[in-house]
């Protein structure tokens, strides 16, 4: 009995290291890819330089790298505000019914695909100013909401209650309790989510395809037609030429490093601050 | 015999469909320490919050009856809670200063968020409230670091501070030592002995034995009703309800 006993407890064992090698070989095959291909471009003329003619040699892709950061920063203007107030009215203040509806609406948002988000944003945004980084960065930002949301609803709501007795208690008014102890004492979680939210959406690719078109210049202002690292990746790939398609290597390295470098720097963050707490 | 700073009128309170305390009539002498005591879940943390209306915060409550603060009924329609909470200063069961703030701000946040700004009449808040828990010359010297690198008595004598700094009247404590060392809490015991001379104190206890050293009054609370209230000598050592006898006497 103890021998079955012995042998049943040892399969599941290895059944589960079986399922996790089966989970991360790919992502090991794709990081090591990426890698490996992505060194032979990745040089400083990758990050200084925009695009050279068609069949020469080097050039860079500065062009999406400042695309992709002006982009991004239209998305967060747009998606920073509402989302962290829609958090908080979430957390502190909805009840009942209207709170449900909310949630779902939310909810529903995050599940529509990107794709018709870009297309959204077409025909509110670009139909009137044209290809611009308003468009992506209104589809970006639009995409991201629910993420911003959701990570400030939950760091409020982990505010424990005797901090929030403690500030009523000194005679606090209430929206200033939720705005200097509430969020103060879960400023920093809300603000890993504001990152993961920034994470999340950069690498995004066909809601730009439909808003910013993807040129070879770097866009001059809010209403000039940009592109980004992603969707350089996605042209590149897609051309013949060899040239471009380690450059698209060398791009998705650049992205992988910034999307580590994110989530990296937040649990960094996030454990500092948990010795404090 | 003292004044009356804080008398209930029939008091009840539920929560949702249970009443958690049932018609309490209660006098809670000026300048002295009332202990209430009572097994858990008694109501006597939902007592203490329903006389800073603290209740109002939370959903589901409902409070009947009169709690006047020196005559005035608190519940008044007209009366605005914030100002209620700012005259009753509140400590509770677990050391809960403000992670995110420093020392200084802990003490001060209560005055800076109900708009009072000026630095020299803070500075002199901070240094006389700190003196007063006897925290001034552990942390003068590091006013700016965070609260929460302070030991749990510290922290505590913080809190206690915090309340202070608003100037109240009344002082509620809701089992503020259960959560220290014995030496912590000792501290706060005589801090608390030199307070009752400014503020009337109300202190929540599961110790018996603390209840009876530092109170002059106490009032023993059983599954919602006040059961006897009188000189805590009177009731140590000559109660006059059987289930109070057994409650101070530790048969319970």
């Amino acid at each position: 009995m103890k021998r079955l006993r012995n042998l049943i407890d040892k399969s599941y064992t290895a059944l589960a290291a079986c399922s996790f090698f089966i989970l991360v070989l790919p992502l090991l095959h794709i990081i090591g890819s990426i890698i490996i291909n992505g060194l032979k471009r990745f040089d400083l003329e990758l990050i200084t330089s925009p695009p050279k003619s068609l069949l020469s040699a080097g050039g860079g892709i500065l062009h999406a790298i400042v695309g992709t950061a002006m982009v991004v920063f239209v998305a967060m203007i747009i998606s920073l505000p509402i989302g962290f107030l829609t958090g908080i009215y979430l957390a502190e203040f909805a009840r009942g019914k209207l709170a449900q509806i909310i949630r779902a609406l939310i909810t529903t948002i995050a599940g529509i695909p990107s794709i018709i988000v870009g297309v959204f944003a077409y025909t509110i945004i670009v139909v009137v100013y044209g290809f611009s980084v308003l468009a992506g960065g209104f589809a970006l930002g639009f995409i991201s909401i629910p993420y911003v949301v959701r990570s400030t609803e939950e760091a409020l709501k982990a505010v424990p209650i005797e901090i929030k007795e403690a500030g009523f208690s000194l005679g606090i008014p209430r929206w200033k309790v939720i705005l200097f102890i509430d969020v103060g004492y879960a400023k920093s979680r809300i603000i890993a989510g504001f990152l993961l939210a920034l994470a999340r959406v950069i690498g995004e690719t066909a809601p730009l395809i439909v808003t910013i078109l993807g040129g070879i210049n770097i866009p001059s202002g809010l209403f000039s037609p940009a592109n980004a690292i992603p969707l350089v990746i996605y042209q590149y790939a897609l051309s013949p030429f060899k040239a471009w398609h380690d450059i698209a290597w060398s791009a998705a390295l650049l992205l992988l490093i910034i999307a580590l470098v994110m989530n990296l720097g937040v649990r960094y963050y996030l454990k500092i601050k948990a010795i404090y707490y | 015999m003292f004044g009356i700073k804080i008398e209930t009128k029939d008091l009840s309170v539920w929560y949702k469909d249970k009443q958690i305390l049932k018609e309490i009539f209660l006098s809670i002498p000026e300048k002295q320490i009332t202990a209430i005591m009572g097994p858990s879940g008694c109501g006597k943390t939902t007592l203490l919050k329903a006389l800073n209306r603290l209740l109002d915060i939370h959903e589901g409550y409902k409070v009947s009856g009169e709690v006047l603060l020196d005559g005035n009924n608190v519940y008044d329609p007209k009366v605005n809670p914030m100002e209620i909470r700012a005259r009753i200063g509140m400590v509770f069961q677990k050391p809960s200063p403000f992670p995110h703030l420093s020392i200084y701000d802990n003490v001060v946040v209560g005055l800076k968020l109900r708009g009072i700004t000026d630095k020299k009449y803070l500075d002199d808040v901070v240094k006389e409230v700190l003196n007063k828990v006897g925290l001034w010359d552990e942390v003068k010297d590091r006013l700016e670091s965070s609260a929460a690198k302070l030991s749990g008595g510290q922290q505590q004598r913080l809190c206690i501070a915090r309340a202070l700094a608003l100037n109240p009247e009344v002082l509620l404590l809701d089992e503020p030592t259960s959560a220290l060392d014995p030496i912590s809490a000792a501290k706060i015991e005589s801090l608390l002995l030199d307070l009752k001379k400014e503020y009337t104190i109300i202190i929540v206890t599961h110790n018996i034995q603390q209840a009876a050293r530092i109170s002059d009054y106490a009032a023993f609370l059983y599954m919602g009703q006040l059961i006897e209230f009188g000189k805590t000598q009177e009731i140590f050592t000559n109660p006059k309800n059987e289930l109070t006898e057994k409650y101070v006497e530790g048969r319970m």
